[in-house]
């Protein structure tokens, strides 16, 4: 499975939502839809599901923001 | 000299000195930080003065950089968990000795601002063990550390993002535009928040409240106090943050309307951002995580509640060893495990989006505030009931 499909696997799972899909640049923070415990699930759903682990800091706000924002980032830790 | 930062005509009257050139540099497209550190260096002198607070922050400054340098040499050949944790223990043992040092008969040891410098020095031996932080440099460090205008009380900034930031070329307009002008807005509110409306609230409000033993004055001082304290803290961030926009440093805001807040969360993401933010990242979200990975608990909400504890103790604990600072950390670990448990039952999610339901929500938090900073505030010390 390509980056992409895992990231808005997560997203969904975290969020409970399935907007993530349909909009790519929705910003979670701005939506309330992520607050700090989701930040850590969404860590380790990647930890899970792609074998990187990673702790908060190593990302900025902004890398989280959106699914294309993480995309983007992962693609430049593993791709 | 000894002068308070951003306290008094003499201190504003030299802060708008240091000004003047920093303008200049930023007006000419010129780095700002060579000047910005000489003018630290002599700031930190009218601060602190000479003598023993000054030659404390010489010795942790040997420390510190010495630590980080070794440290960092170590990491390069192993990644041992216990060799972290040892580095982690020695930087922040020039804090747990100031922390520690007036309960005992040697008094306070340390100097202004050992606990905002320590959260830098902290922030840059963890980020070391996890790999984020690939390089050091001696000058950008020394500035990162002690850089002035955020020096006593904050906000706390992050290295890589300090550093990024005063190496890169701000051109005029963006330098005009997104610094200087933001950066007079502020401490102008700044300004005005913290030497018009909390001088007046003080003066009028919390300055004639005693403790008579009636329950109506620690009632009313909760308020005034809370008032006194937002206006007082966050106007001195915005001068603080402001002053830093002027010497080419975004530094991170530190209040956002907190009496706004809709539960105590929230609260935490809108009073003392640049702290809650710093437990949040190295304290809270590091033992969730690790807690989860070692699947240390069976429920990923008991990891939450007891990450909870642990962080708000520990900032008690931080803001001083008496028994009202920590009484207030583990007051707001309670309160942060109950909104956790309140705002996921059925109840709230069928109010939630309602308007009256907010306002209340509003009226309560505000109210809880009020009273955990009747605790921090220390007035209850003077009833019979201390500890």
């Amino acid at each position: 499975m390509d980056i992409k499909e895992n990231v808005i696997e997560i997203f969904e799972e975290v969020m409970d939502t399935d907007e993530i899909r349909d909009n790519l640049d929705l910003d979670v923070f701005e939506n309330e839809m992520l607050d700090s415990m989701g930040i850590i699930e969404v860590l380790l759903g990647i930890e899970e599901k792609m074998g990187l682990s990673l702790q908060p800091t190593d990302l900025e706000r902004k890398d989280m923001a959106t699914a294309n924002n993480l995309i983007s980032f992962l693609e430049t830790k593993i791709g | 000299m000894n002068l308070s930062q951003y306290d008094g005509y003499l201190y504003m009257y030299i802060l708008l000195l240091s000004f003047i050139p920093a303008i200049g540099l930023g007006l000419f497209e010129k780095k700002i930080k060579y000047y910005a550190l000489i003018a630290t260096a002599v700031m930190i002198y009218i601060i602190m003065g000479p003598g023993k607070q000054l030659n404390t922050l010489a010795i942790f400054m040997v420390w510190e950089v010495a630590l980080i340098y070794i440290y960092f040499w170590i990491r390069s050949k192993t990644d041992n968990k216990w060799i972290f944790r040892l580095a982690l223990l020695m930087s922040t043992l020039p804090l747990i000795i100031n922390k520690v040092s007036p309960l005992t008969k040697m008094g306070v040891i340390g100097f202004i601002g050992i606990s905002y410098l320590s959260f830098r020095t902290i922030q840059i031996v963890i980020e070391t063990y996890d790999g984020t932080i690939k390089k050091i440099n001696l000058f950008d460090m020394i500035y990162f550390i002690l850089f002035f205008p955020t020096l006593s009380s904050g906000p706390i900034d992050r290295s890589r993002r300090f550093e990024e930031e005063i190496n890169k070329k701000i051109d005029r307009s963006d330098y005009v535009d997104n610094y200087l002008l933001v950066g007079i807005k502020k401490i102008f509110l700044g300004v005005l928040y913290k030497f018009a409306i909390a001088a007046l609230i003080h003066a009028t409000f919390v300055s004639k409240i005693h403790a008579d033993g009636s329950l109506l004055s620690p009632f009313l001082y909760m308020y005034a106090y809370t008032l006194y304290l937002f206006f007082d803290f966050a106007g001195y961030s915005l001068i603080a943050v402001g002053t830093s926009y002027i010497f080419g440093v975004h530094a991170p805001d530190n209040f956002n309307k907190p009496f706004i807040s809709k539960d105590i969360k929230e609260f935490w993401t809108r009073w003392h951002i640049s702290l809650s933010r710093w437990f949040g990242d190295y304290i809270f979200s590091r033992f969730v995580l690790d807690s989860m990975r070692k699947k240390r608990f069976k429920k990923r909400a008991h990891a939450s509640h007891v990450a909870q504890m642990i962080t708000m103790t520990t900032m008690g604990f931080w803001h001083g060893i008496t028994w009202f600072y920590i009484l207030y950390g583990v007051y707001h670990g309670v309160l942060l495990i109950l909104t956790d448990i309140f705002t996921k039952s059925k109840f709230h999610k069928k109010y939630k989006k309602k308007k009256a339901y907010q306002y209340l929500q509003i009226f309560i938090t505000f109210n809880l505030v009020c009273f955990g900073m009747l605790i921090f505030s220390g007035f209850l010390n003077n009833y019979p009931f201390k500890f």
